[in-house]
């Protein structure tokens, strides 16, 4: 199998990763970087555990391969908890009423945290529709939570 | 294979994407990659089963492009389906925007382009394709040597060319209408009402089973009919629209839920007309 080399940003930090053409970016955050917010769900871009920002907007990992991420900017759940362009998220998700997120079982949190971040980025004022939509990829496995 | 036969371009105009793919048409244009990675999912092993050769089209400006004139919408086909819906609803024809949101969930759309909808999704349903039918949406498939523009569902371009952008024109529906059941059997439709007629009928099922399906004959089997529709016409319509829904492969079941779709969208019809 063909391999390449990518460089791209991670959590604000440039990263350099190899693998063979079909090596997907959610392998490289996971194995190589050790990252544990992004998890292997349903492997077809349907539940969103996988999460990831990808240039400011949510996607699959697990749909992504690796030499897609040439030059991208990719932030996972913990980067976005600790990136300051972030530090408004939590409190803006509160007064959305969105708290409830944190009360899961957290499997799906961190999926659900990325899709959030995305929808903050586009569009601060989204209203209560867009919400839902924003998080109509992620699928709570557990079934503690209802979806908002 | 060794490495060093891997050849990933990045070509930064369109001119360049031509002329890479003059030379080397055996390469595959990857745009979001959605349809190969969802297509490969059932083979979790290999989950992208790829060529050695690749032309990335992200970096490719012209492909980026919406654009509005007072006749038409232009689409590049890099856009990506979450970019094209968040246009807003003023701009996209609510039929094509409900058909864009029925595709995958939000993050498959922020990677899914409207180009590889139309080239590589057609196990999907057809849900774009069936809207921008209705809207006589049209293609535009370039090449090294030159451009042509084709109907938008039947874009199927040749060795060489590229998909390059999707052309909606700007007219006034009155009257629009977009269903997709889980079965993936869809239906689009766009109508102009005037003087308490039905102007202009826009009429388009699609299904894995035979396709899409659109009649120029059948839409004007209702073309200025009176609305509310006389019950012998609609009959008629749906009566004609299941005869021609006599596919080889396409179960009783199929055909009598399309037929209520249509039913449905002539219910709209008769709601939006003077009544």
């Amino acid at each position: 199998m063909p391999s390449v080399r990518v460089r791209f940003r991670v959590n604000g930090e440039w990263v350099q990763a190899q693998g063979p053409l079909d090596r997907r970016l959610i392998d490289v955050l996971r194995q190589d970087l050790r990252l544990p917010g992004p998890l292997e769900g349903c492997g077809q871009g349907e539940c969103g555990s996988c999460l990831v920002l990808f240039n400011q907007k949510a996607v699959n990992a697990c749909l992504l391969p690796l030499f897609a991420a040439a030059d991208a900017e990719v932030f996972t759940a913990e980067g976005i908890a600790g990136a300051r362009a972030f530090a408004g998220l939590p409190g803006w998700i509160r007064r959305r009423g969105l708290a409830e997120v944190q009360r899961r079982c957290g499997r799906c949190a961190p999926g659900m945290l990325v899709a959030l971040a995305g929808l903050y980025l586009g569009n601060p004022e989204a209203e209560a529709e867009e919400l839902a939509d924003a998080l109509s990829g992620n699928r709570c496995s557990c079934g503690t939570g209802a979806r908002p | 294979m060794r490495d060093r036969e891997i050849k990933v371009y990045r070509p930064r105009s369109l001119n360049g994407l031509l002329r890479l793919y003059s030379l080397d048409p055996d390469a595959l244009l990857y745009a979001g990659g959605t349809a190969i990675a969802l297509r490969a999912a059932a083979g979790r092993e290999r989950p992208f089963r790829l060529p050695p050769r690749l032309i990335m089209l992200g970096n490719v400006p012209e492909l980026g492009r919406i654009t509005r004139t007072p006749r038409h919408l232009d689409i590049g086909a890099g856009v990506t389906l979450g970019r094209a819906l968040s246009t807003g609803r003023n701009v996209l024809p609510a039929v094509l925007a409900q058909a864009i949101a029925s595709v995958g969930t939000p993050p498959v759309r922020n990677l899914g382009t409207i180009g590889g909808n139309l080239c590589a999704g057609r196990e999907d349903g057809g849900a774009v394709p069936s809207a921008l039918a209705v809207l006589d949406g049209q293609v535009e498939l370039r090449s090294a040597a030159g451009a042509r523009w084709v109907r938008a569902w039947l874009a199927e371009p040749r060795r060489g060319e590229v998909l390059t952008r999707v052309r909606i024109p700007m007219e006034e529906w009155q009257a629009q209408g977009f269903r997709r059941l889980a079965s993936g059997l869809t239906l689009a439709a766009a109508a102009r009402l005037g003087r308490g007629a039905l102007e202009t009928l826009h009429f388009c099922l699609a299904g894995s089973d035979f396709g899409l399906l659109r009649s120029r004959e059948l839409e004007d089997s209702l073309k200025n009919a009176r609305l509310p529709l006389a019950p012998r016409a609609r009959q008629g319509f749906l009566r004609e629209l299941e005869e021609r829904l006599s596919i080889p492969g396409l179960g009783s079941y199929a055909r009598a839920t399309a037929v209520r779709l249509a039913g449905w969208f002539l219910d709209r019809l008769d709601e939006a007309g003077p009544g």
